[in-house]
C-alpha cells in the first residue's frame, strides 16, 4: 500500500493531537505515578484547547474522508467547538474538587479525554459503522468514571447503571443499524438516503430501534431512566462533564443521523421525535417540582432541555436544526454555569446537595446568587436572557413546520418547568441565609463569571451564534 | 427629531445607573449613595423624556424619533419609536419613577442597594415595552419585566410575599408564552417582524383569530380583566408600597397598551367579531369587582379591586373603536396611573406609622392629620371619577364612546360608576372621619415633607387634567384617528372582498 | 306620621334595604365564593394542585431498580413498534 491510498488524514487533526495527548499523558502517569495528576489535569485542558484550534483552522468547506466515514462540515465543526468547551470546563471544574475528596488521579483526565476523542469521531461519523465506534469510544470511559468514587456505594452503584443500560441501549442501536442496513444494503448515510426514499416497515423497525439508542444517550423519556440515577450518584464534577459534552454529541449524532440518512421519509420519523420531545419536555417539568437533590433536580432540568431541543429535530427542516444547535449552545452554558455554583457547595462537613442549602446565597455570596438567578431565568426561557433565544428559535422552526401541538406544549410544559427554577431563586433571595460555603475555588469562579455574563449579554449581539449556527445547519441539507 | 438616540438614552440610562449602583458598597456611605444614584438617575431620564414631548409633532400620526439597527438578522431589528398612543405612557414611567424613589428613601431600610438596581431595571424594561417598534423586542421587555417584580415582591414584601409573588410570575408568563407563539406565526405569514409593517399587512381570517386570542391571553391577565385578574389582589397587598405604585401605574397599562398597539390594527377582523365578548368581561369586571371592594377589610385589596374595576372601562373604551371611546381609554389608563399611584402611596403613608392595612384599624384620621385627609380625598374623588379631576375625563369619554355602539354595555358600566362611589367614600369615611378611639392613632404624625414633595405633584396633575385634559387628548388624537380609520378601512377592505367573491 | 316624617320617610332604611345590604351580600358572595372559590379554585391554586399531583405520580416511575428502567426502555421500543404496525407507513 503506498502513501496515495492511505485516506486524507487532515480532516481528522484535532482528533490525531488528541489521541496522542491522551496516549502520552496515560504514559506520563503511569511510569510517573499519581503525583503528575495535576500536571496531566492542566495539560488535558491545554490538549482540548489545541484541538479547538486546529478545529477552527481546518480547511474551509466540507471535508470527508475514509471513504465518506468520516465528514467535517459546519456542522460538525460547530458542534466539535462545543464538546471541547465541555470537556475543558468540566476539567477545569474538577480541579479543586479531587484535591478536596483526595480523589486524584490522573486518569481521570485521560478518560475524559478519549472520551472527547470518541465525542470528535461520533460528530464526524457519516456511517453507521463509524458512528458505532465513536459512540462506544465516548461511553466506555463515561462508565467508568461515573463510578470512580470507588469507596461510595452511590458511585458504584451510578456508573453499573449507566453501563447495563448503556449495554441495553448499544445493543438496541446495533440491532436497529443491522435492520438499517438489511433493508438498503449501505452502511452510509448519504447511501441510506438514496435507497430509502420510499420507506418501508423493516426500515422503520430499524430506524425506531437506532432512535431508541440515540434517545438513551440524550436523555429522552422513556429512555432517560438512567439519568436522575446516574446524575445523583456520580461524584459532581462528573455530573457536570454528563450533563454538558456528551449530550451535545448525542444530540449532533441523533440530528446527523435523521437528516443525512432518513431525508426522505421524514414525516415517518418525525412523529418518533415529536412524541419524545412532547414526553421529555412534560416529565422535565414535572418531575422536578419536589426534588430537594440538586443534582437530581438538574437531571430532569436536563431532560426537558433535551425535550426542548428535539423540537428543533422534529421540525425536520433547516430552520430546526437551526434551533437545535442555538439550544445546545446556550445549554452548555447554562449547564456549566449551573454546576460551577453548585460544585461549590462545600461546607466543613463535605459537599452538600440540598437545594436549601443555597438558601440566603443572595446575601452571603452576592455575584455568586446573582449569576446563579441569572442562569436560572435563563433556563426558565425568560428574556432577555439567552435561554430565552435558545427556545425561541426552536419554536420558531416548529410553528414553520407546522407542529402547533407540539409548541403548545412545550410553552406550556417551560411554565411549568419555571417553577423549580423560581423555587431555587426564592431561596436564594427570599430566604435567611444557611450557613456560608467555603470560599469559590477560582476554576469555578471563571466559570460562572463567563457563563452567566453570557447568558446575561447574550442578547446585545446573538448575530455570531446564530449565524455560525445557520451555516451549520445548512450544510446538512 | 433628534440627531442622537433619544428613546435608546431615555430606556437605557436608567440600567446605567442600576450597574453604578452595582458596585457601591453596602454600608453607610453606599446606601446614602445608591438612594442619591436612583434619584439623580430617575430625574435625569424625566428630564430628557420631556424633550420628547417637546420635539413631538402631534400633528403627525406617525412614528417619531425612530431608531433602527439589525439585531437577530433578517427582519428582526432593534427598532424604536413612539406615536401619540405609546408618548403619554412613557412620559407616565418617567414621570412616576422619581417618585417612588422618593417615596422609598425611608420606607425601605435593608438591601436598598439591590432594592434600587431592580427599581431601575424594571425602568428600563418598562419604558423599553412602549417604545419597541419590533415584535420580538416588545416581547422581551414586555416579558423581561417580570424578573425584576418578581424579585421586588419576593424580597421586600409583605407576610404571603412568595405565594403572591410566584403567581404573579408564573401566571402572567404563561398567558404570554401564547402571545409568543403567535409572534412567531405572524412572522412566518408576514414575513417581518416590524411593527409598522405589520400594522399594514393583513392576516388571513384564520391566523387573526387565534393570535387575536392569544396576545388576549397575555394582555387580558396583564391588565387584568376578569377571570384572570386573581393575582394583582395578592401582587399588590404583598409588595412593597413603592412596587404596588409601579405596578398599578404602569404594569397593568401595558395590557391596554397592547391591545390598542396589536390586537385592533393587526387583527381588525377579528376584533370586530369578538367585541361583545370583550364588553361581557368589561362589564363583568366593571360591576363584579366594584361589588367585591364594597367588602374588603384591608386597603390595598380595595384599590387593588378598584383597579380591575377602572381597566373595565378602558377595554369597554378601546374594543368600542370609536374616537371618544379610544382616547377616553388611554386618557383613562393614563389618569388612573396617577390616580392609583397616589393612593397606593397614601395607603403607604399611614402603613408607614401603623405597620397595618387592615381597615378596622383606623378612623378619625382627620384629627391629627388634616392634611392628609385632604390629599387623600382628592384621590379619592379623582377615583370616583368626579367632574374636576382627571377620572372623570376618562369615564365620562368611554361612556360616550361606548354608548354610541353598545347602549346596554355604557348602561351597565355606569352602574360601577355608582358602586365606586359606593366603596371609595366607604374608605374614606372609615379611615379619615369619625371619632379617633384607637389608642395606636393618638400619636400619628400629619404628612411629612417628604411624603408631600411625593403627593403635591401627583395632586396637581390629578386636577389640572381634570380640568384641562387637553395637552394627554392632543398628543393622542392624531394618532388614535389614523388608528380608527385604518381599522375601518381594513373592516371595509374585507368586506368588500367577500362581497366581490 | 310624626315618626314617618321625622325618619326622612324611612329613605334611608329602604335604601339600605333594597340597596346597600343586597350589594354587601352579593360582594361578599363574589368575593369568597366567586374570586375566591371558583376563580382561584379552578384557576392558579387548583391548577398548581393538579400540578403537584402529577409530579407525585410521576415520581413514582423512577423506582431505582435497574430492570424496570430496562423494561421501561424496551416498552417504549416496543411501544413506537406497535404504532407504526398500524399507523402504517404512509
Amino acid at each position: 500500500m503506498n502513501a496515495s491510498q492511505l485516506p486524507t488524514l487532515v480532516p481528522l487533526a484535532p482528533e490525531f493531537v488528541l489521541g496522542l495527548g491522551a496516549m502520552a499523558l496515560l504514559m506520563l502517569g503511569v511510569f510517573r505515578g499519581q503525583h503528575t495528576s495535576r500536571i496531566v489535569d492542566v495539560a488535558a485542558i491545554a490538549l482540548l484547547v489545541i484541538a479547538g484550534v486546529i478545529v477552527l483552522l481546518l480547511p474551509a468547506g466540507t471535508l470527508t474522508t475514509f471513504g465518506g466515514s468520516f465528514v467535517v462540515d459546519e456542522f460538525a465543526r460547530f458542534l466539535k467547538i462545543l464538546a471541547l468547551i465541555g470537556s475543558a470546563a468540566a476539567i477545569a471544574m474538577s480541579l479543586d474538587y479531587a484535591k478536596q475528596e483526595r480523589q486524584q488521579r490522573f486518569e481521570y483526565s485521560v478518560l475524559i479525554l478519549l472520551s472527547t476523542l470518541g465525542m470528535l469521531m461520533l460528530i464526524s461519523a457519516a456511517d453507521l459503522i463509524a458512528l458505532y465506534l465513536g459512540l462506544e469510544l465516548m461511553s466506555l470511559p463515561l462508565y467508568v468514571v461515573a463510578a470512580s468514587h470507588r469507596d461510595e456505594l452511590r458511585s458504584t452503584e451510578a456508573g453499573l447503571k449507566y453501563f447495563v443500560l448503556g449495554a441495553l441501549s448499544s445493543g438496541m442501536l446495533l440491532y436497529g443499524a443491522s435492520l438499517v442496513y438489511g433493508f438498503t444494503g449501505t452502511v452510509s448515510f448519504t447511501g441510506i438516503a438514496q435507497a430509502a426514499s420510499h420507506g418501508g416497515v423493516g426500515l422503520i423497525f430499524g430506524i425506531v430501534f437506532l432512535f431508541a439508542g440515540f434517545c438513551f444517550k440524550v436523555s429522552a423519556v422513556p429512555f432517560h431512566m438512567w439519568t436522575p440515577d446516574v446524575y445523583e450518584g456520580a461524584p459532581t464534577p462528573v455530573t457536570a462533564f454528563f450533563a454538558a459534552a456528551p449530550k451535545v454529541a448525542g444530540m449532533a449524532m441523533f440530528v446527523r443521523a435523521a437528516v443525512m440518512a432518513f431525508p426522505g421519509i421524514t414525516s415517518q420519523w418525525q412523529q418518533i421525535v415529536v412524541f419524545v420531545s412532547i414526553a421529555s419536555m412534560l416529565l422535565g417539568a414535572f418531575a422536578a417540582i419536589g426534588q430537594r437533590n440538586i443534582k437530581r433536580l438538574m437531571a430532569y432540568s436536563s431532560i426537558g432541555h433535551m425535550g426542548f431541543a428535539l423540537i428543533g429535530l422534529a421540525a425536520g427542516t433547516a430552520e430546526g436544526v437551526q434551533g437545535v444547535l442555538i439550544y445546545m449552545a446556550i445549554y452548555i452554558t447554562m449547564t456549566l454555569g449551573a454546576f460551577a455554583v453548585i460544585l461549590s457547595m462545600r461546607r466543613s462537613t463535605g459537599m452538600v446537595e440540598s437545594i436549601d442549602q443555597l438558601a440566603g446565597l443572595a446575601r452571603t455570596q452576592p455575584a455568586a446568587a446573582f449569576f446563579m438567578a441569572m442562569i436560572l431565568f435563563s433556563m426558565a426561557g425568560v428574556p432577555p436572557l439567552a435561554g430565552f433565544f435558545a427556545k425561541f428559535y426552536v419554536f420558531l422552526a416548529a410553528i414553520k413546520a407546522g407542529l402547533y401541538i407540539l409548541a403548545v406544549i412545550g410553552v406550556l410544559a417551560s411554565v411549568v418547568g419555571a417553577y423549580y427554577y423560581l423555587v431555587i431563586i426564592k431561596l436564594m433571595y427570599f430566604d435567611e441565609p444557611a450557613e456560608d460555603f467555603y470560599g469559590m475555588p477560582n476554576e469555578l469562579k471563571v466559570v460562572l463569571a463567563i457563563c452567566g455574563l453570557f447568558n446575561i449579554l447574550f442578547f446585545l449581539y446573538p448575530g455570531p451564534l446564530v449565524g455560525a449556527a445557520s451555516a451549520a445547519a445548512h450544510s446538512l441539507f | 427629531m433628534t440627531s442622537w438616540p433619544i428613546l435608546s438614552v431615555v430606556t437605557f440610562l436608567p440600567l446605567a445607573g442600576a450597574l453604578f449602583i452595582a458596585f457601591l458598597n453596602e454600608d453607610e456611605a453606599g446606601v446614602r449613595n445608591a438612594r442619591w444614584a436612583a434619584m439623580w438617575t430617575t430625574l435625569i431620564t424625566f428630564a430628557i423624556s420631556l424633550i420628547l414631548v417637546w420635539r413631538f409633532d402631534p400633528s403627525s400620526a406617525e412614528f417619531q424619533f425612530l431608531e433602527k439597527r439589525p439585531w437577530l438578522g433578517g427582519t428582526i431589528t432593534y427598532s424604536m419609536g413612539v406615536d401619540g398612543i405609546s408618548l403619554p405612557f412613557v412620559i407616565l414611567t418617567t414621570a412616576l419613577m422619581p417618585i417612588t424613589i422618593l417615596a422609598s428613601w425611608e420606607a425601605i431600610q435593608h438591601r436598598v442597594r439591590e432594592y434600587m438596581i431592580a427599581f431601575l431595571v424594571l425602568e428600563t424594561l418598562m419604558i423599553g415595552t412602549f417604545c419597541a417598534l419590533d415584535l420580538v423586542l416588545f416581547y422581551l421587555f414586555f416579558e423581561g419585566g417580570l424578573i425584576p417584580m418578581f424579585l421586588i415582591i419576593g424580597v421586600w414584601g409583605g407576610p404571603r410575599r412568595v405565594y403572591a409573588s410566584f403567581k404573579f410570575f408564573l401566571y402572567t408568563l404563561l398567558g404570554s408564552v401564547l402571545m409568543l407563539l403567535a409572534i412567531m406565526a405572524m412572522y412566518w405569514d408576514a414575513g417581518t417582524t416590524d411593527i409598522p409593517a405589520l400594522l399594514h399587512h393583513a392576516f388571513p381570517r384564520s391566523l387573526q383569530t387565534w393570535a387575536w386570542f392569544a396576545f388576549l391571553a397575555s394582555f387580558a391577565v396583564k391588565l387584568p380583566m376578569w377571570p384572570v385578574h386573581t393575582w394583582l389582589p395578592d401582587a399588590h397587598v404583598e409588595a412593597p408600597t413603592a412596587g404596588s405604585v409601579i405596578l398599578a401605574a404602569i404594569l397593568l397599562k401595558m395590557g391596554g397598551y397592547g391591545f390598542l398597539r396589536f390586537s385592533l390594527p393587526m387583527f381588525p377582523d377579528a376584533s370586530q367579531h369578538l367585541a361583545p365578548l370583550i364588553y361581557a368581561l368589561s362589564v363583568v369586571a366593571i360591576v363584579y369587582t366594584s361589588l367585591v371592594a364594597l367588602m374588603q377589610e384591608d386597603m390595598k385589596k380595595l384599590i387593588a379591586y378598584s383597579s380591575v374595576a377602572h381597566m373595565g372601562f378602558v377595554t369597554m373604551g378601546i374594543f368600542a373603536v370609536t374616537a371618544q371611546g379610544v382616547a377616553g381609554g388611554i386618557f383613562q389608563m393614563i389618569s388612573h396611573g396617577i390616580v392609583s399611584a397616589a393612593l397606593f402611596l397614601c395607603v403607604g403613608v399611614v402603613y408607614d406609622r401603623v405597620h397595618t392595612r387592615e381597615i378596622a384599624a383606623y378612623g378619625g384620621l382627620v384629627n391629627r392629620m388634616p392634611v392628609y385627609a385632604l390629599v387623600f380625598m382628592v384621590f379619592t374623588l379623582a377615583n370616583v371619577g368626579l367632574p374636576g379631576t382627571s377620572g372623570f375625563v376618562g369615564e365620562f369619554l368611554t361612556l360616550i364612546g361606548t354608548f354610541r355602539i353598545n347602549t346596554w354595555v355604557a348602561t351597565l358600566a355606569t352602574l360601577g360608576t355608582i358602586l365606586s362611589a359606593a366603596y371609595a367614600l366607604w374608605l374614606y369615611r372609615k379611615v379619615i372621619f369619625g371619632k379617633l378611639e384607637k389608642p395606636s392613632l393618638f400619636n400619628i404624625r400629619d404628612i411629612g415633607w417628604r411624603e408631600i414633595v411625593v403627593l403635591a405633584p401627583l395632586v396637581i396633575l390629578t386636577i389640572v387634567f381634570g380640568v384641562y385634559p387637553k395637552p394627554v387628548l392632543d398628543i393622542s388624537s392624531a394618532s388614535v384617528t389614523q388608528l380608527i380609520d385604518n381599522y375601518q378601512h381594513a373592516l371595509s377592505a374585507v368586506q368588500t372582498a367577500a362581497v366581490g367573491r | 306620621m310624626y315618626e314617618f316624617l321625622l325618619n326622612k320617610w324611612y329613605f334611608d332604611e329602604i335604601y339600605d334595604f333594597l340597596f346597600v345590604r343586597p350589594a354587601m351580600w352579593l360582594g361578599r358572595l363574589l368575593w369568597k365564593g366567586g374570586d375566591g372559590f371558583v376563580i382561584d379554585g379552578f384557576g392558579p391554586d387548583g391548577v398548581s394542585a393538579r400540578v403537584l399531583d402529577v409530579t407525585k405520580n410521576v415520581i413514582r416511575l423512577q423506582t431505582g431498580y435497574l430492570y424496570h428502567y430496562a423494561f421501561a426502555m424496551l416498552i417504549g421500543v416496543a411501544a413506537f413498534i406497535t404504532w407504526f404496525m398500524f399507523a402504517g407507513p404512509h
